[in-house]
Parts: C-alpha cells; sequence; structure tokens
C-alpha cells in the first residue's frame, strides 16, 4: 500500500483538531469519539510508514481492526448509555453496567490487546531488521560523503588561503 | 502499620540511594548523563515509562474522580494500549534520530530535525521547563502532605527526607540513575497494584456486587456527609459533560506521546529491533496499575454504598478510605504505590528540567558549554530546583495549584508540532514548528489567566484541549506555506528517518 504523500492525511488532521473542540462546544461531542479513534488510526498508519509503503498485513491487523474495535466499543457504550441515564439496568454484563461493560473490554483491554499482539506478532513488519542496518549503513555514507565534502572545502580552502599568501609574498617582493 | 510503612519508606530510599550509586559508573559522558541514550533493554524503559507517566495524581486522584463522578475520568487512565500506540507512531523514528548525532536531550533532536533552530529550541525548552517544575511541586505537596498526615510530622521534614534523597540519587547518578530507579519504582508499582486488585475483588466479591450496591444505595448519609449514587456513576461517559467525556478519552490517549517520559525513552532503548519488548512492558504493568486506580473508585463507591464507611469528606479519600477497610496489607500497598508513583515522576522531571537548564537553553542563547561544565551546572541545578521545588510545594499552595494547571495538556501541545509532526512529516517546516510551539506557550499562559479568573469554555470543554488542537493545526497548516527544513530544504539524512 504507497502513501508517497502525507500532505492529505496531515491536513485532515489538522481540521479534524479544528472541528472536535468545535462539536465539543456546541454540544455535539458523540460524533468526535469517531474522528479521535480516526485520528490516532491515521497517526499510526504514519508511524507504520517504510519508505511511502505500508505492509498490507499490518494495515489490516493491527492498524483497522484497532479502529473497528473502538468505534465497536463506542456504539455499543453509547447504546446502553442511553436508555440507563436516570435509571438502573435490569441486566449487567460480568457484572458491569452494560453500556461501561463495552468499553472496558474493547476500548481499554481491547485496545491494548490488539496493538500489543500487532507490535509483537508483526514487528518485523513495522521495522524490518534489514531496513534499520539500511538505514544505519545509508546515514554513514552521508556522514562520510559530508565528511569528505568538508575535506574538500578545507583543502580548497586552504590552496586559496595559500595562493593568497603567495601572491602577497610576491607583491611584498615587488614592493621591495 | 505505621512504623511497616515508614520503614519501607526508608527500605525504597535506601534502595534508590543505593541503585544510584551502582549506576553512576555509567554515567559516563552528556549522552548518559543527560539522556541515557541507547543504554537500557526493553524491560528497565518499559517500567520507567509507565511509572514516570503515572503520577501521584494517577494513584490518589483518579480513583477519587471514580469516585465523585463514576468513569468520565476514568478514560484518563485507561491508555495501556497507549503505549504501543506510541511506539509505533514515533518509536522508530525517535531512535533513529540518535543514529544521526549526539542526542542527550530533547533539545538535541530539535537541532537534528530543524537545523539547530534556535527559536524552537528556546520556546519548546521554556514551556517544558514550566510544566516540569508544576509537575515537581505537585508531587513534592502530594507526597509529604500524604506522609505528614500519617507520621505525625511537618511537611517540610517529610520533604526534605523523600525529595532530598531523590536530588542526591539524581545528582549522582543522572537520568542512567533516574532509569533504573524508575524501573525499580515501577516494579513496585505494579506488584502492589496487582495485589490490592486481588484483596479488593476478595473484598467486594467482584464488579456484580459493586453494581448491586450502588443501583440499591440511593442517598446515603453519615459522618457529616451526603452521597448521592446514580447509574450514571456506573455507566461508560460517568457524570460529567460529553465534552469532558471526548477530551479524557482522546487526549490522554494520544497525548501519551507527546510526555517526555515517553519521548526520552524512546532514544535509550539499546536496540530498536526489540521496541515491541518495550511496547509489552509498559503496557501489560500500566494496565495492571490502571486497573487498580479504577476499582479502587469503583471501591471506594462500594463501601459507601453498603454502609461500611460513611461517605467520604473529599474525593482524594476514596483511595486511603478503600485500603483503610480492607485492612494492613491493603494500606501498606497504597502507600507503598504512592510513594513510588511520586518518586519516579518527580526524577524524571527533575532531571529533565536540570537537563533544559544545563544543555538546551545555553546553546539556544549561543553559548555551547563544554561537557564537564554542562553536568556540573546540571547537578547544581538539581539541588537547586530540588530546593526550591520542596520549599514551594510545602509552603505555597496557591502557587502550586496555579502550576498545576499546567501538565499533560501542556506537555502534548508543546512537543506535538516539534517532534510528532516533525518526524512523521516531510513538509513540516522549521517556521511551522515555532508557531505550534509559539501557540502552544502562548495559548497555555492566556488559558492559565481566564482559569483563574473563572473562565468556562462553551460546553466545559477542559482549556487544555483548546490547546493542544491549535498548536497542531497551526503547525500543520503553516507548514503549507512555509519550507525552511521541509519538502526540498530537508536534510537528507532526516529524509531517512522519516522513511525509515
Amino acid at each position: 500500500m504507497n502513501i508517497k504523500d502525507t500532505t492529505l492525511i496531515h491536513v485532515f488532521i489538522g481540521l479534524c483538531f479544528i472541528i472536535i473542540p468545535i462539536l465539543c462546544m456546541t454540544g455535539y461531542w458523540p460524533p468526535c469519539v469517531y474522528l479521535a479513534a480516526l485520528v490516532i488510526t491515521l497517526y499510526m498508519l504514519l508511524g507504520s510508514r517504510h519508505n511511502g509503503r505500508v505492509d498490507p498485513v499490518f494495515f489490516c491487523f493491527p492498524l483497522c481492526t484497532f479502529f473497528l474495535l473502538w468505534v465497536v466499543a463506542f456504539i455499543c457504550a453509547q447504546r446502553n448509555a442511553l436508555p440507563f441515564t436516570y435509571y438502573s439496568p435490569e441486566n449487567t454484563l460480568l457484572g458491569f453496567h452494560p453500556s461501561f461493560f463495552w468499553i472496558a473490554l474493547l476500548f481499554w483491554f481491547g485496545g491494548l490487546l490488539i496493538l500489543s499482539i500487532g507490535i509483537v506478532k508483526f514487528h518485523d513488519r513495522w521495522l524490518p531488521p534489514e531496513a534499520w542496518e539500511a538505514f544505519k549503513k545509508r546515514i554513514a555514507e552521508l556522514n562520510d560523503e559530508a565528511a569528505a565534502h568538508d575535506e574538500k572545502l578545507n583543502s580548497e580552502a586552504a590552496a586559496y588561503d595559500a595562493a593568497l599568501n603567495g601572491e602577497a609574498v610576491e607583491h611584498h617582493e615587488e614592493d621591495t | 502499620m505505621k512504623i511497616l510503612i515508614m520503614l519501607f519508606a526508608v527500605c525504597m530510599i535506601v534502595a534508590s540511594l543505593l541503585i544510584g550509586w551502582f549506576a553512576q559508573r555509567r554515567a559516563k559522558g552528556v549522552q548518559a548523563f543527560f539522556g541515557g541514550t541507547a543504554l537500557f533493554g526493553p524491560m528497565v524503559i518499559g517500567l520507567s515509562s509507565m511509572s514516570a507517566i503515572l503520577s501521584v495524581f494517577a494513584v490518589v486522584g483518579i480513583p477519587g474522580q471514580v469516585y465523585a463522578s463514576g468513569n468520565t475520568m476514568g478514560f484518563w487512565i485507561m491508555g495501556a494500549g497507549a503505549f504501543c500506540m506510541s511506539y509505533i507512531i514515533l518509536g522508530k523514528k525517535m531512535r533513529a534520530m540518535a543514529e544521526l548525532g549526539p542526542v542527550a536531550t530533547l533539545g538535541d533532536v530539535i537541532d537534528l530535525r530543524f537545523g539547530k533552530s534556535r527559536y524552537i529550541k528556546l520556546v519548546t525548552s521554556l514551556t517544558l521547563f514550566i510544566g516540569c517544575i508544576a509537575y515537581l511541586t505537585s508531587q513534592i505537596k502530594g507526597v509529604s502532605e500524604m506522609f505528614a498526615h500519617l507520621m505525625g510530622w511537618s511537611s517540610m521534614t517529610i520533604g526534605i527526607i523523600v525529595f532530598g534523597s531523590l536530588v542526591t540519587y539524581m545528582v549522582i547518578s543522572g537520568e542512567v540513575g533516574g532509569l533504573l530507579t524508575q524501573a525499580f519504582q515501577g516494579m513496585i508499582m505494579a506488584v502492589a497494584a496487582v495485589i490490592l486488585l486481588f484483596s479488593l475483588y476478595r473484598v467486594t466479591g467482584g464488579m456484580s456486587e459493586v453494581t448491586a450496591a450502588v443501583i440499591r444505595a440511593g442517598v446515603v448519609s453519615g459522618g457529616g456527609y451526603t452521597k448521592e449514587m446514580s447509574p450514571m456513576l456506573l455507566n461508560a461517559w460517568g457524570a460529567l459533560p460529553g465534552a469532558v467525556v471526548l477530551t479524557y478519552l482522546f487526549i490522554p490517549y494520544l497525548g501519551l506521546l507527546g510526555q517526555p517520559a515517553m519521548l526520552t525513552r524512546m532514544y535509550s532503548l539499546k536496540n530498536p529491533l526489540e521496541m515491541q519488548k518495550l511496547a509489552l512492558w509498559s503496557g501489560v504493568t500500566h494496565f495492571c496499575v490502571s486497573a487498580f486506580c479504577i476499582f479502587m473508585g469503583y471501591g471506594a463507591l462500594y463501601v459507601v454504598a453498603k454502609g461500611l464507611i460513611p461517605p467520604l469528606s473529599g474525593p482524594d479519600r476514596a483511595v486511603f478510605a478503600v485500603a483503610d477497610y480492607i485492612g494492613p496489607y491493603a494500606q501498606f500497598s497504597v502507600y507503598a504505590i504512592t510513594l513510588a508513583a511520586a518518586m519516579s515522576s518527580s526524577s524524571m522531571f527533575l532531571s529533565l528540567a536540570a537537563g533544559i537548564v544545563a544543555r538546551d537553553i545555553p546553546n539556544a542563547l549561543g553559548y555551547n558549554l563544554p561537557p564537564a561544565v554542562q553536568i556540573r551546572i546540571s547537578r547544581f541545578t538539581m539541588c537547586l530546583i530540588g530546593l526550591l521545588s520542596i520549599y514551594i510545594g510545602i509552603n505555597s499552595s496557591q502557587l502550586v495549584a496555579v502550576l498545576g494547571t499546567f501538565g499533560y495538556g501542556t506537555f502534548m501541545a508543546a512537543t506535538f508540532p516539534v517532534f510528532v509532526i516533525g518526524l512523521l512529516w516531510d513538509h513540516c517546516s522549521s517556521e511551522a514548528a515555532l508557531s505550534g510551539a509559539v501557540t502552544a506557550l502562548t495559548m497555555t499562559c492566556i488559558c492559565l489567566v481566564l482559569n483563574q479568573l473563572q473562565f468556562s469554555w462553551p460546553g466545559s470543554l477542559p482549556w487544555y484541549t483548546v490547546t493542544v488542537s491549535a498548536s497542531i493545526a497551526v503547525t500543520i497548516f503553516v507548514s503549507l506555506f512555509t519550507n525552511g527544513h521541509a519538502g526540498p530544504n530537508l536534510d537528507k539524512k532526516i529524509r531517512c528517518v522519516i522513511d525509515l
């Protein structure tokens, strides 16, 4: 999956950070929880890019799975919170209030579980060992290039200084 | 019990001092002293990140807020998955920055990314410094008052004993000792949390009993206080306004990524290919401690709803009231967890603040001090900041309250534009990062004044949501029109990091 230029994603995230406070201030906060899940998933997408490419397996699991899990958690929590705002629920889920149960299970524990399994099982897709070695090699090459460039500049500067000194000596000799 | 708690506190302080003494051998050079750069394995870094993130506010404040208003504030701490998220987003890139040049502080990362931009470094460092002092004074105040109440000693005596020892081992061993002691304190927190969770289950009989008790209780009175129990306390969103729910759900989760305790630890990891183990260590231990925080809040609701204790005089009593009810070993565990949380967070902020004063700010002002001088200034600064924070924390409640409003959101607003957007997006320009950093600092100060004037944002939206959103949006949109150290002007090595 190629995502060479991430500008659009960043602009979308920027817009989300404008929309979310406005919606919250005007009382329309429930859609913001889905936007929040989307922003977090998009940041993970950006973080897992390697050379402009996201591994399709890593994209499906854990990234998309995490997003879907949170969406399901919020839908279930909201559905079960509204009817019992002022009345006690008739049935609990494993002893939990039916809305809190989904948040505890999917948002809290589920989020940890999916992302942990994802990064443990697919860490090679997120940061392949050969990519890390290639990165270190490339940085060493760039450092060598920079050192060679500096050396060249220094030698040119030295030659220039020497030439200037030579000219100065000649002028001095001519003058005397 | 008092003697047992005191003995434990003394043992923990002595063990921390010994770890600091042992660690000084490894604290050679500025990179080790200020950053512990590329020195430790995933277990040490994972436990130290978790313990540095969870402060006294988390272990005492969150159970109190759950008791007072249900799960709204619980979202703040349900962020165990955010550790994995943070490493996925920024882990490899932040660690890769340590391969480009000497990285000892966050200021060095700014230098590498934005071509030694003095202004970005200065503004970000100032914001981080204010946040550090704020956290430090509030930790000192919380723990000194708690132990002073328990022992019957003065807060100043407790503050000097506990935090004086902390300053001593940080001065000796710098961030190397800080990381190792935080890992030790993190282990204590996780073990104590598990013990408390089991004992809480044994006492309450599980969530079914808690839910049933709260539903049946209605209004409970006793000891001169009243507590109204309602189903709102048990549902997912709690009893606070929706804007507050959204803030506590979103900002702490994503904001974990912007906390200095996370960012600095990413480059302290020796082998970046072990980052998944780091995610596991920090995520799982955070889950244990966060479960303790939330269920202690529900435990407090249970014991009050059942009439086993009278309603609490204040929410911050929740965790201690439940521990007192459960018994001596729970009391012992709660004091252990609180002391460990305070010491770990404080040592991290002390070291960060000293690094800013000794290295980042002089460098941003154009002074390149020799490494040995930086370490000497840092040691002196740690002593000075430590003593000043003890004095302010204990003697100036009003100043601590004002500083206390700086915190999690301030750190996120200050670091997100520079580190997160800067390392994820090649078009993030130095002008944009500076605009974002200035927005964060300015808006934090404005909101601080508004806060003092009792100003309330529409929908009861917490002020830092506005600050964080503004700094991120400004950084992104200014980047679209500027290109300093971005796009075609991006350094080749930074492009390699962004593409990693």
